[in-house]
């Protein structure tokens, strides 16, 4: 059982649900051992609805860009003194400033997720489709992603274990 | 699923080699064959980048590799601080399900 078990909107509901179940994909994923392109599209997906999730609680839309993830994170990095043990807790950390400071290492990391997405990806290298658009020449399933290999890495690790933790654990931070 | 040319032991040497050598905070890397299916390799690594965490981080993360080929194997990697390991060693911090310190291979050699 949640130690801190909070109401969340109903559209926060849909969007965590489906951030859920695109994390559970990317677990099956990783088990298979298929190309990175498919691991890396799961976890861009996932961390971008677990964001749109998070900023639902105003119950106002937010923006439809893929972006969001490394703001997710920023938000919560910068939550007030009363909720602080609350939001360390949720996420495994000990102590609020080890999450600050654990949130400073990986937000290159979160900025390099979100920018796969093909919206933002000018053109180039996204998990998805073939680039460029016009003439393309190269294909994600054989593409060598430098994010993966930072993924594959300790601090990487670490990100996708708290991602994670981040999915399971939302109903307990989903109203801050 | 492929039953010859994968030496379980040889390549768990390599990616705790390869990950000392490439990962800056991993200090220690523990090789955990006790119990482990004959193509998963289990590995606990030791990382000073690790902010202070509650235990509920000792999660493997389960990576398929070379999945249709003679070498198909399964690498789960747990990640640790070193005030966890040195809890799990006390035997005070309990490894996934299933993972036991028997026959533990520490790399760098102790």
């Amino acid at each position: 059982m949640a130690p801190f078990p909070t109401p969340m909107n109903s559209y926060q509901k849909l969007w965590w649900e489906q951030a859920r179940s695109d994390h559970k994909a990317l677990a099956v994923v990783l088990r298979d051992g298929m190309a990175p392109c498919h691991a890396l599209h799961y976890l861009q997906m996932a961390t971008e609805k677990l964001a749109k999730a998070y900023l639902w609680r105003s119950g106002s839309p937010p923006p439809k860009s893929h972006a969001g993830f490394a703001k997710f994170l920023r938000l919560l990095g910068s939550t007030g003194k009363r909720h602080r043990q609350r939001v360390a807790k949720a996420f495994s950390f000990r102590r609020f400033a080890d999450f600050q400071n654990w949130i400073n290492a990986v937000i290159p990391i979160a900025n390099e997720l979100e920018n796969l997405a093909p919206s933002l990806a000018n053109d180039g290298p996204n998990p998805e489709y073939p680039w460029p658009h016009s003439r393309p020449h190269s294909a994600p399933v054989y593409h060598d992603f430098a994010v993966w290999a930072t993924l594959a890495s300790g601090r990487g690790r670490d990100l996708m274990r708290v991602i994670h933790i981040a999915v399971e654990r939302f109903p307990e931070y989903a109203d801050l | 699923m492929p039953a010859t040319k994968f030496n379980r032991d040889a390549m768990a040497q390599w990616y705790a080699q390869e990950h000392l050598k490439t990962d800056p905070g991993i200090v220690s890397v523990h090789y955990l064959p006790h119990g482990a299916g004959e193509r998963d390799i289990r590995l606990v690594e030791v990382n000073t980048l690790l902010g202070n965490r509650t235990d509920d981080a000792l999660e493997p993360i389960d990576f398929g590799v070379d999945r249709g080929t003679d070498s198909e194997h399964r690498l789960l990697i747990v990640d640790v601080t070193p005030e966890q390991w040195d809890r799990i060693t006390a035997r005070k911090l309990s490894l996934p399900n299933g993972w036991s310190l028997d026959g533990a291979v520490p790399y760098p050699d102790e």
